[in-house]
């Protein structure tokens, strides 16, 4: 027996949305413009957040669950939900994203759901020009973006043009860029998320680690010296002074057994009372590091290995 | 167990015949309210279970009626219908002092009321019941297509919906034109 859902006062139309998944939402948004502009107005019932790794798919984020919505070419599939794998729960649901229209696919997620937050961001190959498009609409509507993951592509020259955005983006929780960049490559962050991971970190120089506000910072294939980290580890040392670091980890070629770090050569280890282990929220853990203590009384934990990747780890 | 008088079409209510049984005999009597629907059944009801409606417990708080006066006074709710009206007098009823369990199974399935009835709960402002009767109107649409939707939900598709736009502007200037037509009429 149908009911006549339009005829529903305002307030309640909310009311049944707020009951209804990303999944039936889409499918009562391409009903009809009306309903389309239903919902805009209805809201959704949480905040939803929408994620983008690909041409092919858009993820949307309700509470604890994720919608998937993936391009399909076959149109007689549209709107039929799927499972990934018979024996895996998830599901998605097949939708039309034509070619060169992810955008337009992208804006219709966020202007109909009034989606304000990104859940993560990632590049492929394909999609470099269109996650461009969408850093400038995150950076335009002020949208909050959780994550940001660049891989690393062939063709770095989009991905050098990317960076500069970033620092307009509002990025939150972290960036992990995978990328390896040419040696004339310059980037200085001027905002900063709780944790960046650089893999090919070369262009971070001390400047910019020593008035990194991070909560965790990882970089790979760095240029930072013995000297350098004596003089982070000294500022470190002085109250006040990084007051959210809880874990550094820094591999460079440039860390050798010639100057000392903290008045101790590399490598710098625990050997007295081995047996120690610390680690950072359950990873980056570290065995019989050597225990430093700042001004105002907190520990920290370092160890300094030499070898074919020396490495640098600090854990607060 | 229903409270209902049913046949009752007079707004003075008679005795009614039966009244709520509580588990556990109450220090103070509980008091009674009376309601009745488009078809003037009256439904008498304990507070207790009118509590479910922040509507009528906001009226019966303002009120203060003595046994008598609620009897001569029953709430009238001219925009619900009587079968409507008796559903949502048993549901309160029934969870009369008690939260409502997450998957409500007390309540009618028939979907021909349930367009009725969420309006009747929205009117009434039972909060609880009201998730419930939304989460049914969309449970209706669950694994369907826009298609489907439109069928079950009675949507009108855009070029529907242009026309009657068209309609009802053109309908709109018919009674613009009128009523300038009659007042120059008036005039002369």
């Amino acid at each position: 027996m149908p009911i006549a859902l339009l005829k529903f006062p305002y307030d309640l139309l909310q009311d049944v949305f707020q009951q209804c998944n990303p999944y039936e939402l889409y499918c009562l948004s391409k009903c009809s413009k009306r309903t389309q502009k239903s919902i805009t107005l209805g809201g959704t019932r949480n905040n939803w957040k929408i994620s983008v790794s690909s041409l092919k798919s858009i993820l949307v984020h309700c509470g604890k669950d994720s919608y998937v919505f993936r391009h399909t070419t076959h149109p007689y599939q549209y709107f039929k939900t799927r499972r990934e794998f018979e024996s895996v729960p998830s599901s998605y649901m097949p939708i039309d994203i034509p070619v060169g229209g992810f955008i337009d696919v992208f804006l219709y997620f966020l202007d109909t759901f009034r989606i304000n937050s990104v859940e993560w961001l990632g590049n492929t190959e394909e999609n470099m020009d269109a996650l461009l498009q969408i850093g400038k609409i995150t950076v335009q509507r002020n949208i909050e973006i959780g994550y940001l993951f660049i891989y690393d592509l062939e063709d770095e020259t989009d991905v050098m043009g990317f960076m500069a955005l970033t620092n307009q983006m509002n990025i939150t929780n972290g960036i992990r860029c995978w990328q390896t960049f040419p040696s004339n490559f310059q980037h200085k962050f001027t905002r900063y998320p709780k944790w960046i991971h650089l893999k090919n970190s070369f262009w971070f120089n001390a400047e910019q680690l020593l008035n990194c506000p991070c909560i965790g910072i990882e970089l790979g294939d760095s240029s930072f010296s013995n000297r350098d980290l004596n003089v982070f580890l000294q500022k470190w040392k002085k109250a006040g002074e990084f007051p959210n670091l809880r874990s550094l980890k820094i591999e460079s070629k440039n860390i050798n057994d010639q100057i000392p770090i903290l008045g101790m050569i590399p490598p710098i280890e625990n050997v007295e009372h081995p047996r120690v282990s610390v680690s950072f929220n359950g990873g980056n853990r570290m065995f019989n590091p050597v225990r430093i203590t700042k001004d105002d009384g907190t520990v920290a934990w370092l160890k300094v290995e030499l070898g074919k990747k020396p490495r640098f780890q600090f854990i607060v | 167990m229903s409270s209902t008088e049913q046949g009752t079409s007079s707004a003075a209510p008679a005795e009614p015949t039966t009244a709520p049984e509580s588990a556990a005999a109450p220090e103070v009597p509980e008091s009674f309210y009376y309601v009745h629907g488009k078809d003037k059944v009256v439904h008498k009801v304990s507070a207790g279970a009118l509590q479910h409606s922040a509507l009528i417990h906001g009226m019966i708080s303002n009120l203060g009626y003595t046994e008598e006066q609620a009897k001569a006074n029953p709430f009238p709710f001219e925009n619900i219908d009587g079968d409507i009206l008796q559903m949502v007098v048993d549901w309160c009823n029934q969870h009369k002092g008690k939260p409502t369990p997450p998957e409500d199974t007390n309540l009618p399935k028939q979907k021909e009321k349930l367009f009725d009835l969420v309006l009747a709960v929205n009117y009434l402002e039972i909060k609880e019941l009201l998730t419930y009767c939304c989460k049914q109107v969309a449970m209706m649409v669950k694994g369907k297509s826009p298609e489907e939707i439109r069928e079950i939900w009675m949507i009108p598709t855009d070029a529907e919906d242009e026309a009657a736009e068209k309609e009802a502007k053109k309908r709109a200037g018919k009674e613009a034109a009128g009523e300038t037509a009659a007042a120059a009429g008036d005039a002369k």
